[in-house]
């Protein structure tokens, strides 16, 4: 082999193993990725602070009751999970707040306060699971306990009265699942063409 | 916020540079066409190496987005149901889709035709003007990043110099 090719196979592999260094470095901890609260949830330093104003509650099945909840330190987002403790016990007005957004009645930036409305939607001692999240891999979650007793009428399928306001964020979604089909492939189509063209008159 | 390992963000200012280095080399081939053409020129040996530097950013930009995408996605505080939320993230997801054809193509045709792909119009203008393209996508996406993860990003002060909006 040339002098001249081996210098860029060596520049070119050196690359490569850059690249596979890069891989290489992934910092996620797979097997941690239980839900807050629990054991195995995911390593995260807990400088946010989260609070509702009241981490106890007496509820009526069927019966909406609300929670302000309150996220600072540089909380970009608040969500009740679903499937996360008993979230899925109640029916939510909001389940994902993003700061600033509409719903987000606190104007500072890194922190978010808001009102869910929850309806529930069994009787039990049931606990809900609130979970705040920042950038630099910062999360932290708030248990509020919730004792629920059984409705004397019955509880209507339709509690809330009011629509809850749309979420600020997902307003163009569905236009963004048609173009990650249709501008790959646009785009995949017109590389083709110019692929096949550039081959074709240099090959 | 999901974040990148560091290494996974070198790439984008490798493919900056690159588009930087097309640019260069476009304007060499349109204005020096008979130098560059010259064996042993000082101006065709520049050009030489500023189309290696090219070939391996591309075969760098394929990699280093399937590395980017790849651990985009493991983050699990931020699912994928909660990324496709953020128009940030739905913009850096559906471009760096894009980015991945065009490296692949850059890739591709540079094997393929050598350094005859500098010949002719039809294959070295598509290849300079997607090599900037795509490194300006990656810039712009890295940015993005930074906005997301980090409310700031460097790239602020120039599109505030340049007047462009920002997120």
């Amino acid at each position: 082999m040339k002098r001249k090719h081996t210098m860029k196979l060596v520049i070119v592999m050196s690359f490569l193993i850059l690249s596979l260094a890069a891989v290489g470095s992934i910092t996620a901890f797979e097997s941690q990725a239980s839900e807050c609260g629990t054991t195995d949830c995911h390593n995260t330093s807990g400088v946010l602070t989260l609070a509702s104003n009241s981490t106890s509650v007496t509820a009526t099945a069927g019966t909406p009751f609300v929670l302000q909840i309150d996220a600072g330190n540089g909380a970009e987002w608040v969500s009740i999970k679903a499937g996360w403790a008993d979230n899925d016990d109640f029916s939510r007005s909001e389940t994902h707040i993003e700061d600033e957004s509409a719903s987000d009645t606190n104007a500072v930036s890194g922190a978010i306060s808001v009102e869910v409305t929850f309806t529930p939607l069994s009787a039990g001692i049931k606990t809900i699971r609130i979970w705040t999240a920042a950038g630099s891999d910062l999360a932290t979650s708030l248990d509020v306990t919730v004792d629920v007793t059984a409705s004397t009428t019955t509880p209507t399928t339709t509690p809330t009265t009011t629509t809850p306001p749309p979420e600020p964020t997902i307003d163009l979604y569905e236009v963004w699942v048609q173009m990650m089909i249709w501008v790959p492939v646009a785009s995949g189509l017109i590389l083709l063409f110019l692929g096949y063209i550039a081959i074709r008159r240099n090959g | 916020m999901a974040i990148h390992p560091v290494f996974v963000h070198f790439h984008t200012g490798i493919l900056t540079a690159t588009a930087a280095v097309a640019l260069v080399n476009l304007i060499l081939r349109v204005a020096f066409k008979d130098n560059i053409n010259t064996p042993g020129t000082r101006l065709a040996r520049i050009f030489h190496q500023f189309d290696i530097f090219i070939y391996i950013g591309a075969f760098i930009g394929f990699l280093g987005l399937i590395a980017g995408a790849v651990t985009g996605f493991m983050e699990p505080d931020y699912p994928v149901n909660v990324l496709v939320a953020l128009p940030i993230m739905r913009f850096k997801i559906l471009w760096s889709v894009v980015c991945t054809e065009i490296y692949l193509y850059l890739m591709i045709v540079r094997a393929k035709v050598g350094d005859r792909v500098w010949v002719k119009p039809s294959s070295y203008i598509p290849y300079a003007v997607l090599t900037i393209v795509g490194g300006v996508l990656m810039m712009v996406m890295g940015a993005l990043g930074g906005i997301a993860v980090y409310n700031t990003s460097i790239l602020e002060p120039i599109l505030d110099w340049l007047g462009i909006p920002w997120p």
